[in-house]
This record gives C-alpha cells, structure tokens and sequence, in this order.
C-alpha cells in the first residue's frame, strides 16, 4: 500500500504519504479525488482488532464536532485491513516540540494547557454519555498553528463502559496510578494525564516517581497545581478538566494584559519587523532566527519569514526532514518559518501575529519594506568598520532603523563606528545555536523587542512596557 | 494530452516551490511557445529566450539551444517533445528523467499502451503519468506493465502551483 500517487481506496481516495505508525495501525494522508480534500486514513490490520472494536473509535469520534477534534468520514474495511477515514489536521506533536527545544516556556505551557483542558472537557461533557480518553500523551497532541488537536482515539470509551474494562492501556509516565490497577477509572483518569503532560512541556520529562516533587525552579503556583493533577488518589485532583482550565487561566490573566498591550487590544493586528544586513556574512539569518525563536519561546504566535534568496530555510528543512504544511511553513525546530517561495506559487495566508523578516543584505527591498521595525545587522569586529560606516551611512535607511553589532566581543573591541544620530543600539554576543540561545542572548532580544513595541505605540504608554517586561519575566521558567 | 501543460507547470513548479534555475525547451512543431509567449508578453518574441515568471522559454528549440543551456547556469532543463515518437523517442530517452503524458480514456488508451510497450527495459527513470481515463484502465495499465501511472491533477492555470499541486510534483519528481 506504499505506492504514493497511483494507489486509489475505494475508488476515491488516491494515498499521497505516509503520515505515521501506531501501536495497532498506520496512518496515511490521502486526497479525496472528486472533492480535492486531503483525509487522514488510519488503516489497521484485522489480526490486531476485530471490526466492532475499530467500530467504536468512529463511534465515539462521529457525535462530536470541535476544530481541535478530528471528524471521521467514513469506515471501510476491505479482506485484511478496516480503514478509518477521518479529517486530515495538520501540526507536529508536542512530543516532537519539546523533544526539539528541551522544554516549553511557562507562556507556552498556559497556553496549551488551557487548550488542553477544553479539549478534555469537551469529551467529558459530551451526552449523553460523557466519553473518557484514557491515552492523554504528548504523541497524541498536535499543534498547528498554535492550536491545540487531539488524535488517536483508539483506547476511548464512554463513562458507563469503564466499569466493566477488562483490558486497560496507556502511556508510562502518563496514566494514572488506577490505569495499572483494578480500580474504576473516571474523569480524573484523564485529569492526571493533562498534569503529567503539563509537567512534560515544563521540564521536557515525565513524572517518573510517586509522590511528584515540583523542580527547584519551578514556579510555587504551576508547582501546587501540577502536585493536584498528579495525586495518586483521584479524590484528591481536580474535580473536572474546566477547573483545572480555570486555574491555568489565573496563571495567564497576568500575560494576557500584556499581549492586549502588545497588539492595541486588537487581535487581529500583527507586528513586522524587517531585518537586513550590512554586508554579506553580517549574520542576519543567525540574528533573524534567534530573534524569532526568542519571541516563540515567550509564547507569541511568531513566524521567520525569508525574504533573501539564500533558500537557508529550505536546506535546513532538508537537514531536518521537515515537511511543509498548506501554508508552505515548515517548523524547524518548533519554530514557524517560511522560505522564499517565486510568483507563481499560491498558497493560504498565514495566521501569525508577529512576523521577522530578514532580507539579507541592505538593499531597495528592505528600505521599500512597510514594517513596523527595522533593524540593521552588523559586524563588530575592526576590519568590518568601513562596511559597516557605509550600511549605516546609506541614504535610503528607513527612518528609526535600530542597529545590532553581531557577535560583539568587548576584549577585540573597546569602541565601535558611530552610528548615525538617533539610531539605537545593541550589543550582541555570541551565540552558536540560534534555536536554543543563551539567557544573556536572550535578554538582548527582549530589549530589541522592547524597543521596537515602544516606538510602536509612540513611547507613551509606559506601563504597557512595565506589563511587557513582567511577561518576559513570567515566560523564563 | 497535456504535454506542454505539464511541461509549463512542472518549469513554474521547480523554479517557484525549488528556487530552482530552470528553462523549457520547445521541441517539436506546434509552435504553441511562439504563442503562449505573445499572448504572456503581449509583443512578438524575437529574442531567445523569453522569460515568465523566472522560467525561461526556448521556443522551435533545437540542439544549439540544447547545448547553451547545458553550458549555461540552469539546474533543470525541461524539453517539450510533443507526441514521442521516432528519434524524438530515443532522444528521451537520454534525459535523467522522463515523463511520459498519455491519456486513459478508451479512445486513446491504445497509444499510451503502446508507448509504454515500447520501453521494455523500464527503470526509475520512466515516470508515467495520466490526465483522463478510467480509474479501470488506469489500474490494468500499471498491472499489465508493472509500472505506477499519476494521475495528474486538475489544473486551471498552469502559472499557478497550489498546495495540492506540490503534493503531486514532490511524488512524480521524487529520486
């Protein structure tokens, strides 16, 4: 069945790739040829389940209608295998995030948690039979353009079933005390999962051990609330997924103020800053993808966009085995970014609010680019003065061009070329991985960000900066 | 069939999605380049080659333009061979890849056999693909002879490459 682009099912799904293999099946996207939409079709061999089994999944799925849930289509079965055939979602698994940056800011966790929670009590308020999940994990959790998707619904059942389970499944490190012993499972089954998940965004590990001990570092809040979910008697968790949402709601109330300041209280307003670079080499690419890695790292919804014709992102998505999504993004290591595609390429908008472009070197492009910042990279080092005399020196800079010195090193350089009056500036360091930068890094990026918002509502409202300062702090865990 | 089509889309393909230099090449007598470069330009072409969209297209091409382009910069060269029949056949059979075009649907379905039958020592490098016909006939085709036959999908404007459309090219164009 792996002969993408020539094998049709049932007379109308033509299979394009392979998605993904399970415990019991193997997941292919297909387009529907008549209505040119792509499905998900999980196949599943018939010596692993019997068909009333694989029956219920669709079942259960076929009542429910949410964005973050998957609609099943149809089922079929042919001599060996029974098909489900579901919408296709889009995303990479939390799983695949966190396996790639280590662990997710505080920002982050909230905000997929709450994502999380509503998913989970959907399930758990459907009627009228309330449906448990029982396999909360971090593979079963997609993210696609920073929503949250729950998949795989293979070992869910309805409340009144789980009395009578015989057999009883789960991921280690995520099921409950109850899922490994005889005892009823129930809503707080799965509210125990959403901790475990909780904590395995927040520390890039599972609970292993029994009582859960928050990390030293852990803030005292997010450490009572994931303590609650991971008790070992479910009397003692939250009562339902909506309160834990509540709770997790507290911790964002604080960063949600922010991010109204941030976008003028508008949700659809975005923020765009251009990038350019002194001169070939100058590290605009390096200096692009830190500044918009830091920012996802915060939580905000950022995309890299390329705007050179270097084809960086395409190589490293070609590293990476990254696929491209039907916005034409790939995520590099989590992080959003769209490469330079020609004029005759038509693809979906992209939803993100913040975008970094980086055009490469100086040039008409960038100083004809509308955006909302500019910043200029370049080169500290003394034989890259006069080059750098010249970028900042040109007649068409845009007007509040902020200028970066790259890989600044104070023992090589005890002074630097004067920049053009009024222009701000901004020290460096160095900094290997982009992707995953240092605190002191780090810190210079949000004062580039913070620099480039205060211009952009005029430097008068102070407070909103004051709130902006205390969102990065809230997002360093 | 389909074949200038496909040819046109693939070149928009390769240098839009792939950044890729590429130029097409018109080798046979249908004069369709001549046309299709009046009506994108809106002037008479004169001058070899005339560009669309980053692609570069050689109209009545032959092997002097052939060789430029090999010599030149391009990282694909797509040639148009039209209906492949005689030494236009053996002359494919020299690209690194070949698409054959051909159409499913009853009354046509016997040439594309016979092409395919032709070819009796297929490798990799033969790609079939299809536009019209009968998922049957489709299917009896690459049982017969061993082959994967695309299904090209539709495709309204051939300067205009989709989600959908990548999909299709990454399959067909795949090492």
């Amino acid at each position: 069945m792996e002969r993408f682009g020539s094998t049709i099912l049932f007379g109308k799904y033509e299979l394009c790739r392979l998605l993904g293999r399970g415990r019991n099946g193997t997941v292919y996207l297909a387009k529907h040829k008549e209505l040119e939409e792509y499905r998900a079709i999980k196949q599943v061999p018939k010596s692993c389940v019997d068909y009333d089994q694989f029956r219920k999944e669709a079942l259960i799925l076929k009542d429910i209608r949410h964005p973050g849930i998957p609609v099943v289509y149809d089922l079929e079965e042919d001599e060996d295998f029974c098909y489900l055939i579901e919408e296709f979602l889009e995303g990479d698994s939390l799983y695949a995030l966190v396996s790639d940056i280590g662990h997710f800011s505080t920002a982050m966790t909230v905000r997929y948690g709450i994502q999380i929670c509503h998913l989970v009590n959907i399930l758990h308020s459907a009627t009228p039979t309330p449906i448990l999940y029982l396999d909360l994990q971090p593979k079963n959790l997609l993210v696609c353009n920073d929503t949250v998707k729950l998949v795989d619904f293979d070992h869910a059942i309805h409340l009144d079933e789980a009395e009578y389970l015989t057999k009883r499944y789960g991921t280690v490190g995520c099921a409950a005390p109850e899922q490994y012993t005889g005892a009823v499972l129930d809503k707080r089954t799965d509210i125990y999962a959403i901790g475990a998940v909780l904590y395995y965004m927040l520390t890039g590990e599972f609970p292993d051990k029994m009582p859960v001990y928050p990390r030293e570092r852990m803030d005292r809040h997010w450490a009572k609330l994931i303590r609650t979910c991971l008790k070992e008697n479910p009397e003692e968790r939250y009562e339902s997924a909506d309160r834990l949402a509540r709770e997790l709601e507290q911790i964002r109330k604080q960063m949600e103020k922010v991010e109204k300041g941030v976008f003028r209280e508008d949700p659809e307003s975005s923020l765009t800053i251009a990038i350019a670079g002194a001169f070939p080499g100058a590290g605009t690419t390096h200096v692009a993808i830190g500044f918009a890695a830091c920012l996802w790292r915060h939580g905000l919804s950022v995309l890299y966009e390329e705007k050179n014709g270097s084809d960086a992102v395409r190589q490293m998505a070609g590293c990476e085995g990254c696929s491209m999504d039907s916005f034409g993004i790939y995520r590099i290591h989590g992080l959003p970014m769209l490469p330079l595609y020609g004029e005759a390429v038509k693809l979906e908008s992209h939803p993100y609010r913040v975008v970094i472009q980086d055009y490469g070197t100086l040039g008409e492009t960038f100083s004809q680019e509308i955006a909302d910042g500019y910043l200029l990279v370049c080169g500290s080092k003394p034989w890259q003065w006069k080059g750098v005399r010249d970028a900042v020196q040109f007649p068409g800079n845009p007007p509040g061009m902020a200028i970066i010195y790259n890989q600044f090193c104070g023992q090589l350089t005890d002074r630097l070329p004067g920049p053009a009056k009024e222009a701000e500036c901004f020290l460096m360091p160095d900094c290997p991985n982009p992707f995953t930068c240092a605190r002191r890094v780090q810190k210079v990026y949000d004062e580039i960000f913070l620099s480039l918002v205060s211009k952009r509502t005029g430097g008068k409202i102070r407070a909103l900066l004051e709130m902006v300062t205390r969102f990065f702090s809230a997002g360093r865990f | 069939m389909g074949v200038t089509h496909l040819a046109v889309w693939t070149a928009n393909y390769l240098s839009g999605v792939c950044r890729e230099k590429t130029a097409v090449l018109e080798w046979n007598d249908h004069e369709d380049f001549a046309q299709m470069g009046r009506f994108c330009t809106g002037r008479l072409i004169e001058r070899q080659p005339y560009r669309i969209l980053e692609v570069d297209y050689y109209a009545k091409a032959g092997a002097g333009e052939l060789a430029g382009c090999m010599n030149g910069n391009y990282r694909y060269i797509i040639i148009d061979y039209g209906e492949i029949t005689g030494q236009r056949f053996l002359d494919c059979a020299r690209c690194d890849l070949k698409v054959i075009v051909g159409s499913l649907s009853e009354w046509q379905a016997e040439a594309f056999l016979n092409t395919a039958k032709k070819e009796e020592k297929r490798d990799k490098s033969w790609r079939y693909a299809a536009a019209f016909g009968s998922e049957e006939a489709r299917k009896k085709m690459e049982k017969r002879f061993r082959i994967s036959v695309g299904r090209i999908p539709g495709s309204k404007d051939v300067f205009a490459v989709t989600y959908a459309d990548i999909v299709f090219f990454t399959e067909l164009l795949r090492d």
